[in-house]
C-alpha cells in the first residue's frame, strides 16, 4: 500500500518538510492539474505559458512550505498561493507590454437571474454533454466567478474556506456562486446541441 | 432564481449544504410544495452534476519530469543559518565574537555621571568625563 497516497495534504507537507521528496511529488500529483486549469483561466491569452505558471506555483510551494501555519486547511492555503502566483504572472505580463498594471475588476454588485424555472429543468443539456462545451462555457465566466465555482464544485470547499482562500467575505462567496451558476446555466441552455 | 417565491434566495445555500437549522428544515418542507423552487433546484442540481463530472484540462505530457528538473535547482527550505555550510557558520560565529570583543574594548571603564560618553580633553586622563556643569570627574 502506498502510504503517501493515503496521507492527508497536511501530513504530506509535514513529511516533505522532514525531508521526504516523495511527499511533495504526491502533493503535486493531487493539485497540478487543477492549478493548470486555474492558470489557463487567469491567463487565457497565454495558454502556452500555463505550464510555466504551474511550475512557478510549485516552486513557490517548495520554497514557502514552512510558512504554512495550519490556521486553515492546506487546500485553502494552496489555492490562495496559486491564485496569487498566477495573478502576479498576469500583472508582470501587462507591465512588460503596457508599462502599467491593467487588472480587470468584476463587479460584485451585479446579481444575475437564473433562467426561468419553468424552462430550466429541461433546457439544460443531459449527461452526454461534451466536456469541451462545458469548459468553453466556463471560460466565458468572469474570473472571480469561475474560481469560486471551481473551489466549490471540484474541491468541495465550504463557503468559509472559499472566502479564506480568495480573501473575500462569506457573503461575497455566496453571491459569486449564485451568479456563476446563473450565468453558466444560461450559457449551457444557449449552447445545447 | 427568477421566481416569485421568497424562498428562492436560499436555493444555492441549500444546494451547498450551507443552510443553517431551523431554516434548512423549513426550506425542505417548502420545496416539496413549491413547483417553482423545486424546478429551480432540479436545474441547479443538473448544472452541479455536469460541473462535477467535468475534469480539469489535462497537463501537457512530460510536465512532472520538467517540474522535477526545475525543483532540483531549488534548495530545500531550511532556516537561513542552517542553510550555510559548517565553515561559513564557524566564520560567522568567529566574526560575532570579534565584534563583541572589539565593542567591549571601546567601552569606557566607568560611565560618566551624566550618563554621556565624552571624548578625552586632558592628556593622560583617558576615561575622564565632564559633568553637565563643566567639572571634570
Amino acid at each position: 500500500m502506498n502510504v503517501a497516497a493515503m496521507a492527508s495534504d497536511e501530513k504530506l507537507l509535514a513529511l516533505f518538510l522532514a525531508g521526504d521528496d516523495d511527499a511533495f511529488n504526491e502533493l503535486a500529483g493531487r493539485y497540478a492539474a487543477k492549478a493548470y486549469q486555474l492558470a489557463l483561466w487567469i491567463n487565457p491569452e497565454h495558454g502556452d505559458e500555463a505550464e510555466d505558471i504551474v511550475q512557478e506555483i510549485f516552486i513557490r510551494l517548495h520554497k514557502s512550505a514552512a510558512a504554512f501555519g495550519g490556521r486553515s486547511s492546506f487546500k485553502t492555503w494552496f489555492y490562495g498561493l496559486a491564485r496569487i502566483t498566477a495573478l502576479d504572472w498576469r500583472r508582470s505580463f501587462y507591465r512588460s507590454v503596457f508599462g502599467k498594471i491593467s487588472v480587470r475588476v468584476d463587479s460584485e454588485n451585479e446579481y444575475f437571474d437564473m433562467p426561468a424555472p419553468e424552462a430550466a429543468d429541461d433546457a439544460l443539456p443531459d449527461g452526454g454533454f461534451e466536456s469541451e462545451r462545458l469548459h468553453a462555457a466556463m471560460e466565458k465566466l468572469p474570473l472571480k466567478l469561475k474560481l469560486a465555482l471551481m473551489l466549490k464544485e471540484w474541491e468541495e470547499m465550504s463557503y468559509e474556506e472559499i472566502a479564506d482562500s480568495m480573501s473575500v467575505p462569506v457573503g461575497t462567496v455566496r453571491s459569486r456562486l449564485h451568479n456563476a451558476r446563473a450565468l453558466l446555466a444560461g450559457m449551457l441552455r444557449e449552447n445545447k446541441p | 432564481m427568477k421566481t416569485q417565491c421568497g424562498f428562492s434566495k436560499y436555493l444555492n445555500a441549500y444546494l451547498d449544504g450551507e443552510l443553517q437549522e431551523p431554516l434548512n428544515r423549513e426550506f425542505i418542507a417548502h420545496i416539496a410544495d413549491c413547483p417553482s423552487c423545486s424546478a429551480a433546484m432540479s436545474a441547479l442540481r443538473r448544472t452541479q452534476g455536469l460541473l462535477r463530472a467535468a475534469r480539469p484540462r489535462e497537463l501537457p505530457a512530460g510536465f512532472y519530469a520538467r517540474l522535477e528538473h526545475r525543483l532540483k535547482e531549488v534548495k530545500r527550505p531550511r532556516r537561513a543559518v542552517m542553510a550555510l555550510g559548517f565553515e561559513w557558520r564557524l566564520a560567522a560565529a568567529a566574526l560575532v565574537l570579534c565584534l563583541l570583543f572589539a565593542g567591549a574594548a571601546w567601552l569606557p571603564e566607568r560611565p560618566s555621571k551624566s550618563g554621556y560618553f565624552t571624548p578625552d580633553i586632558e592628556q593622560g586622563r583617558d576615561s575622564d568625563c565632564i559633568s553637565p556643569d563643566g567639572r571634570i570627574s
